[in-house]
């Protein structure tokens, strides 16, 4: 699946970088798991990458820990539980034993294989037992876009691969969207991370990134909105309208002194991606943007 | 080959060959000058000068003053050889009474999915150990001194031995899962702040936590630990357990701060007071709903 590297690069890459050694290993664990799915066709416009995973394929700095994001259907997989079997891999260097999936809502529209654990033969950079897990969320709530086919990409520099290989990632349109109801109501700062970033990299000129397009993105926000209303009423009784989604992300919000030391970016980034300025992102180009799409005649 | 891939070679002589093979036979990767001195002096005079050039060879890992790891084939760090928990618990079981909680502890039990290098330890106020942090090969070991009032009274159903090397006789003393629970309400600033705090607890709903346990855990820290166990528990539903085992619990005249790092710095006027356990909510009441609901809904 990939070309592993030796523990002396991922040291390196590891230092570089200030990522825990792990938690470095556990990524490229993750890696040849999506690798692993395309080869077993997981992956199509109805089946892909999700969350913050699929965020790095438009440069995104910060660095995911634990799990990975899956958005799929029941075309693709039925019953969930045979996800597992798509999840198991081996070959001579590593081995990924993944756990039965199992509900993870009381709807069955979310199902969460964990602990997914691995033995990495090729290094020994992960020696304490605990560390060697991560867990897949799968979505089978359908989603409202295709997904697009783009470069799987990994933020550093260890020559796994001679090209990237393309794999089916959510529409950032998509990604906004879960990120905001996300924060709305579950109020957790990685999502408010994302959200800043998008935002960041979706303005127009030479560092666009993302191509985002305001009232495109209201609809699907629109949509979500009224899936997850369905599913969870009670979480999202406080937001009857994307309106009061917006209203929400407009309010300066409020962040423990922990809560944001506990936002993993790659070393070269974190001068840059302050508090201030991912607030600044949100209240003051992501929110009006999505306000002022609601304002223009469609 | 690159620079940074040439490897040392190891040579062994006889002797170290002979503590080696020890070593091997019973099932160790660590040796100390203090704990081992007896059998090794069967072969040397000097058990800490042969230890010291063991390590000059690099057939040994100087983990901290006449500690070492042995060095398996192929590593180049103490960090490849040992998890940062067994080498934390090498150096403080020498000293004493000892165990692993706060953020350590969560991330063992999976109720948080953060990494952290960073071991948080207890020891006993008395102890002759005089720091408050020791640098690790891939870390540091973070101390906090605990009352004989705060020390587990039942180390039976406090504490748990753990294997953290599945082919090793060398284990360590881990708060168990309900003395980690009732730890981390009580220093959030040793847990990564409220929001893992609080995810955890919800988390754990999911676990075989004994939430009696807790309870009575919670109420040997005084008053103000059962106030905020008992509000952590109606928010996540568990009112039946917290009326059971905090029967006379009243709010009046109380005003017990939940988050004792105080770290969203809220104003006084924005704090409310939850009148039937009397604490204070130095944390917005919409992110305490949403890290409860974030649980169980991805």
């Amino acid at each position: 699946m990939i070309d592993y590297p030796t523990d002396r690069r991922v040291s390196a890459e590891a230092d570089r970088h200030d990522i825990p050694e792990p938690v470095l290993v556990r990524d490229l664990v993750r890696v040849v798991e999506v690798l692993n799915l395309k080869a077993k066709d997981f992956f199509s416009k109805r089946s892909v990458l999700a969350g913050s995973m699929a965020l790095r394929c438009f440069g995104s700095p910060r660095f995911t820990v634990y799990d990975a994001d899956f958005s799929t259907s029941s075309e693709t997989v039925s019953p969930p539980t045979v996800m597992k079997a798509k999840l198991a891999y081996s070959d001579d260097d590593l081995e990924i034993m993944p756990a039965e999936l199992v509900p993870h809502d009381a709807q069955g529209t979310s199902w969460q294989s964990a602990p997914i654990e691995f033995n990495p033969v090729f290094t020994s950079l992960i020696p304490n037992p605990d560390d060697r897990s991560f867990k897949a969320d799968v979505s089978f709530r359908g989603m409202l876009l295709d997904g697009l086919e783009v470069p799987f990409k990994v933020p550093y520099d260890l020559d796994i691969w001679p090209e990237s290989p393309a794999v089916y990632i959510m529409d950032p349109h998509e990604t906004l969207a879960e990120k905001i109801l996300g924060w709305c109501a579950h109020r957790q700062v990685k999502h408010y991370a994302d959200l800043a970033y998008v935002a960041l990299v979706s303005r127009p000129g030479g560092a666009q990134l993302i191509d985002l397009s305001y009232p495109r993105a209201r609809e699907v926000l629109d949509g979500k909105l009224a899936t997850m209303s369905r599913l969870q009423p009670d979480i999202y009784a406080a937001f009857p309208s994307i309106d009061a989604l917006l209203d929400d992300l407009a309010q300066r919000p409020q962040f423990s002194s922990t809560q944001w030391s506990r936002i993993m970016y790659l070393r070269d980034a974190r001068d840059r991606f302050t508090q201030a300025h991912l607030i600044a992102a949100v209240t003051g180009v992501l929110v009006p943007g999505l306000k002022g799409a609601g304002k223009q005649p469609t | 080959m690159a620079k940074a891939d040439k490897k040392a070679v190891r040579a062994a002589g006889p002797v170290a060959s002979r503590v080696l093979e020890e070593l091997a036979d019973s099932r160790r990767h660590s040796v100390t000058v203090a704990g081992d001195r007896a059998w090794l002096s069967q072969w040397t005079k000097d058990p800490n000068a042969l230890l010291e050039s063991m390590a000059d060879n690099q057939l040994l890992y100087r983990v901290g003053r006449g500690r070492y790891f042995v060095a398996p084939r192929g590593t180049f760090s103490a960090a490849q050889a040992a998890p940062a928990e067994l080498i934390a618990g090498l150096i403080l079981g020498a000293r004493g009474e000892y165990f692993i909680s706060y953020l350590s502890a969560l991330i063992n039990y999976r109720f948080t999915d953060l990494h952290s290098n960073t071991i948080y330890a207890a020891i006993p106020q008395a102890s002759s150990f005089g720091e408050t942090s020791v640098e690790l090969p891939s870390g540091t070991l973070r101390l906090v001194r605990l009352s004989r009032s705060n020390w587990p009274a039942d180390p039976d159903d406090e504490l748990v031995r753990v294997r953290v090397l599945p082919d090793a006789k060398e284990f360590v003393w881990r708060a168990s899962m309900e003395r980690t629970l009732v730890d981390s309400l009580s220093r959030p600033d040793l847990a990564a702040g409220p929001e893992t705090v609080i995810t955890s607890w919800a988390r754990a709903r999911q676990s075989d936590t004994d939430w009696d346990l807790v309870c009575a855990i919670s109420a040997r820290r005084g008053k103000s630990m059962e106030r905020r166990c008992a509000l952590l528990l109606r928010l996540l539903g568990l009112d039946a357990i917290a009326k059971r085992n905090f029967p006379d619990l009243a709010g009046r005249g109380a005003n017990t701060p939940l988050d004792r790092s105080n770290s969203f710095q809220m104003s006084r006027e924005a704090i409310k007071r939850d009148s039937e356990t009397g604490v204070l909510l130095n944390v917005p009441e919409d992110y305490l709903r949403g890290w409860v609901s974030a649980t169980s809904a991805p």
